[in-house]
């Protein structure tokens, strides 16, 4: 292989850069120190009906569906998040308990490991040979002396088992059906993971060749099906404290409620080729009502799709028509605030995706187009619907690479 | 009181044929095959490590980070990484274990027991001296099968050690993974036929007086060990069949698109794997006990108790082995159970370290070379062995599993443990099996850097796995690189101190010979019939049955 497929992986899993971060820091949700990735509710559409939503909102659902897993600013070429981890930041239910697991198993197996080593210690020190004539004793066992040390390993086994079975018994017991939880099926593939959210019948995967982040909400019991269609992967998000193997032809399954917002990174567990370090899990958790804004999203996906694929070919080659078209269609569809809504965030995120592996140079020039191109689109929708655009759709909040 | 010589009963027989390389070509003496093991065993082992070298490069690589890959990716740079070509990174991370495991560990316990067990219980030979050395030729073949599909077209097997279908049945048509699998084929019919000689060997060939109460803890561990490599190994050889039939003709045993179950060889793969954790070990359990004997100037404690711990551990590694795949989706029951005895283990495996903490009790310890590799063993073997306690709680195993703990835990296990004992019976032993002493004062750089190599490598692995650092990873987080860069250094400090060894063993041979056959001085309290002879021992051992001292031979059982 060669650096050009090297290269062709990233762009299979790089995702866009993650746009500036927000000017007034937002407070943290509990377990992700600042700064490390938006998590703000993102302001609700004006109530005004049937017009395209303000740009600085359109620009937060992008950010918060669409954070940048890599979180790398060029800038100051310093990473912008924070790992999260099962025992530093737990982010489930399942994790914190399985933090607290830990703790209480480490305390009890810790003189397991300080004895031997001050015993060693200790005996380096006073039985060694310094020549002055000491006779080694000549004791070969101590009935009582084994027993006890055969006995109280066996007695700090019985004390972490106990727990640990109740732990994993509770860990496979799923959650009860009137708490409502998320069907997820999560299905793996060399190197991309596919969600479905079996419930809503919405279904994700890679866009564009990048991988979508799962999106979950807070407080919501979660039911993964994990399958997979080729080898084996494993499903594992730290912050979550899970992780299963994806294996063709069965699911396996895991529960847990996530009960912080933020942004969690995880990756397959499981050998599975060459993209394999390359495969990566985004899971981005935010409040029920963003996320039924989000499935609202997903459900416009393919009509939305073609306005903004319209939108993308007009920074190529500057022809109106299809776009008009396009846009004609969609609100032909349907104009009520929803659907305008989508329309803007998809806009807006597939513009942003198509520019998203562009060098440095090119991205400002290709940050301007973009503003163009959603100013147009604006502009058409607002023609259609007969309406006054709102000027602040072609002004984005965000700053330029 | 060394044993006495008995007076010439009987001539020596002569059985050299040849001289020179035609000598070792063809000898089917135990002791040479025992050398020819060993340095098989070192060469493979700085191979391995190199393999290991190559995986460090990557990983400190300033671009093996996700952050720097997509940084000059936006900038339109080209990446400095040492493998643009991930597969290849996968291929050194298998062939690293393989290399590791079944040429370096696994002979290198053989090669001890080759040389020693025969000594220990005063036989002449094994039993089927013929086998033992067709055993060690066909280790030449399965290293060259491994080594050389690096160089097939497809490269060589990048499924990891493991070999997990579906990913293993891949590229067929590319070699790489069958020569794989032929490999450990050769590899496990060679530790076969070494086991069977040394469960006949051992049961039938002892001096006559010793019976098994006075059997040396080496020739115990051996025995045990044996009569796993003969249990567990055709379960191996039937595993990878299954991959080399699916691969190549047209069976079904792991794909589920025509009916098979890929899961059913990860059964079947750990009823050996996880006993062979304890082929590579528990022979060093055995051993170390006679160097903490030896120069604590101490019987060993509690000998029954170690032969029992020795058994039980070797019994019940054959019902743990589904805790290497606790994420693969079982019933709660058992899961609870793989957990439960995986735990007892740790029982067995106490009593063994408490066992020798108290053998140095109230001794006069004298700190060789080999006493200071024995203690940095105990050290480093229990901070692993917690790892593995750890690891064994079924839940903590869910976050923990397939990261940088695991790697961390296998390796403080393998090198702080396996690797340290080997080392430890080097410097013991070496003069009784090359006739030369080993640089003591070089032998304290070795285990120092070793030691503190070992520690700083293996401690930062713990830390990345409980930070979520997944393995077998070629690009990581840059949160993870400052602690992968101290794990590089310790790598570094390790290769130096195993590179050191071996030129010290290569420069012991220009060394003058070793006069007496106690250079140690530990036969007054050890009286292990190694120690009874020349130095190295001649051609069949003993000019005749050795005699048992009257009151006390090995002394081992005697309560």
């Amino acid at each position: 292989m060669n650096p050009r497929l090297l290269l062709a992986l990233l762009l299979v899993f790089l995702l866009a850069l993650r746009p500036g971060v927000e000017a007034a820091e937002t407070p943290s949700p509990a377990g992700i120190s600042s700064g490390s990735v938006p998590t703000q509710v993102s302001t609700p559409a004006p109530q005004t009906p049937a017009v395209l939503p303000p740009a600085a909102s359109v620009d937060a659902w992008v950010s918060t569906f669409n954070p940048d897993i890599y979180g790398w600013d060029p800038a100051t070429k310093k990473p912008t998040y924070v790992i999260t981890d099962t025992f530093g930041s737990p982010a489930s239910d399942v994790a914190r308990k399985l933090q607290g697991s830990a703790a209480f198993s480490f305390l009890v197996f810790v003189p397991f490991l300080i004895l031997p080593q001050v015993l060693l210690l200790y005996i380096i020190f006073r039985f060694r040979d310094r020549g002055d004539g000491r006779k080694a004793e000549k004791t070969k066992h101590n009935t009582k002396l084994e027993i006890i040390w055969t006995a109280i390993p066996f007695l700090a086994l019985a004390i972490v088992t106990v727990p640990s079975a109740r732990m994993i018994t509770w860990m496979e017991l799923p959650p009860p059906e009137k708490s409502d939880p998320l069907l997820l099926e999560v299905r793996g593939s060399k190197f991309k993971w596919e969600y479905t959210y079996q419930r809503e019948d919405v279904k994700i995967g890679q866009d564009a060749g990048v991988q979508a982040h799962v999106v979950l909400p807070v407080g919501r019991p979660v039911v993964l099906n994990i399958t997979s269609d080729d080898v084996n992967h494993a499903w594992w998000v730290p912050a979550f404290g899970i992780k299963k193997d994806a294996i063709i032809g069965r699911y396996t399954n895991a529960w847990f409620t996530p009960d912080t917002t933020g942004v969690y990174k995880g990756q397959c567990a499981e050998l599975c080729g060459t993209g394999h370090g390359l495969m990566m899990i985004g899971a981005v958790v935010v409040t029920p009502a963003e996320f039924q804004r989000w499935i609202g999203f997903q459900r416009q996906r393919a009509a939305a799709g073609l306005v903004a694929e319209a939108a993308v070919n007009l920074k190529k080659a500057p022809d109106e028509t299809a776009l008009t078209t396009a846009i004609a269609k969609y609100l032909d569809g349907g104009a009520d605030q929803e659907r305008l809504d989508a329309l803007a965030f998809w806009v807006a995120n597939d513009l942003e995706g198509a520019s998203r592996t562009s060098p440095l140079a090119k991205r400002l020039e290709s940050r301007a187009a973009d503003l163009a191109a959603r100013t147009k689109v604006a502009a058409l929708v607002a023609a259609k619907l007969g309406k006054q655009p709102i000027a602040s759709l072609s002004l984005s909040n965000r700053s330029a690479p | 009181m060394t044993a006495a010589k008995p007076p010439d009963q009987k001539p020596m027989p002569e059985i050299r044929r040849y001289t020179g390389i035609m000598d070792w070509l063809t000898t089917v003496d135990h002791k040479k095959i025992g050398l020819m093991y060993f340095w098989l065993v070192i060469i493979m082992g700085v191979v391995g490590g190199a393999f290991a070298g190559l995986i460090r490069v990557q990983l400190a690589m300033p671009d093996a980070t996700y952050e720097a890959l997509q940084s000059a990716r936006i900038e339109g740079r080209e990446v400095k990484a040492l493998f643009y070509d991930f597969h290849r990174y996968n291929e050194i991370v298998t062939m690293h274990a393989s290399v590791m495991i079944f040429f370096t560990i696994i002979p290198g316990f053989i090669a001890f027991a080759n040389y020693l067990v025969p000594l220990m219980i005063g036989a002449r030979d094994m039993a089927f001296p013929k086998m033992n050395a067709f055993g060690f030729w066909l280790l030449i073949p399965s290293a060259i099968l491994m080594i050389a599909s690096f160089f097939v077209q497809g490269g060589a097997a990048a499924s990891g050690w493991t070999a997990y279908p579906p990913l293993s049945l891949e590229g067929v048509g590319n070699p790489g993974q069958d020569m794989w699998i032929m490999g450990v084929h050769f590899a496990g019919v060679s530790s076969i036929l070494a086991a069977i000689n040394f469960i006949v060997t051992i049961s039938t060939m002892r001096a006559p007086g010793m019976g098994w109460s006075k059997l040396p803890l080496f020739a115990w561990a051996t025995f045990f060990v044996s009569i796993i490599q003969l249990v567990a190994t055709p379960v191996l050889a039937a595993a990878v069949t299954m991959i080399l039939l699916d691969r190549n003709f047209h069976t079904t045993f792991t794909q589920a698109s025509l009916g098979g179950d890929p899961v059913l060889y990860q059964h079947i793969f750990w009823f050996y794997s996880h006993p062979a954790v304890y082929i590579m070990i528990l022979p060093g359990f055995g051993a170390i006990s006679h160097v903490f004997g030896a120069f604590s100037k101490r019987k060993v404690f509690g000998y029954w108790g170690m032969v029992i711990a020795t058994g039980s551990i070797s019994f019940l590694g054959f019902i743990v082995w589904a805790h290497h795949m606790f994420t693969v989706g079982m019933p709660t029951w058992l899961q609870n159970y793989f957990m439960i005895a995986s735990l007892v283990i740790g029982v067995p495996t106490g009593i063994k370290v408490f066992s020798w903490l108290a053998t140095m009790w109230g001794g006069t310890i004298r700190f060789t070379t080999a006493m200071m590799f024995a203690c940095g063993f105990i050290s480093l073997f229990v901070i692993g062995g917690f790892g593995g306690l750890i690891l064994a709680l079924v839940q903590l195993d869910q976050p923990l599993h397939d990261t940088y703990f695991v790697v961390g835990h296998f390796h403080m296990v393998l090198v702080g443990g396996s690797v340290m004992l080997l080392f430890a019976m080097t410097y013991y032993w070496w003069p009784k099996m090359s006739g030369r002493m080993l640089s003591e004062s070089t032998g304290k750089w070795v285990f120092w850097l070793m030691f503190i190599g070992v520690i700083i490598t293996f401690m930062t692995m713990h830390l990345l796995g409980t930070q979520g650092m997944a393995r077998r990873i070629p690009v990581y987080w840059s949160d993870y690189r400052l602690l992968n860069h101290i794990t590089t250094g310790g790598y570094v400090l390790t290769f130096v101190s195993a590179l050191l060894f071996v030129a010290d063993l290569v420069l012991s041979y220009f060394r003058p010979k070793v006069t007496v056959d106690d250079p140690w001085q530990v036969n007054d309290v050890q009286q292990s019939f190694e120690w009874a002879t020349s130095c190295p021992p001649p051609v069949y051992n003993f000019k005749d049955v050795p005699p048992i001292p009257v009151e006390d031979p090995a002394d081992y059982g005697k309560h």
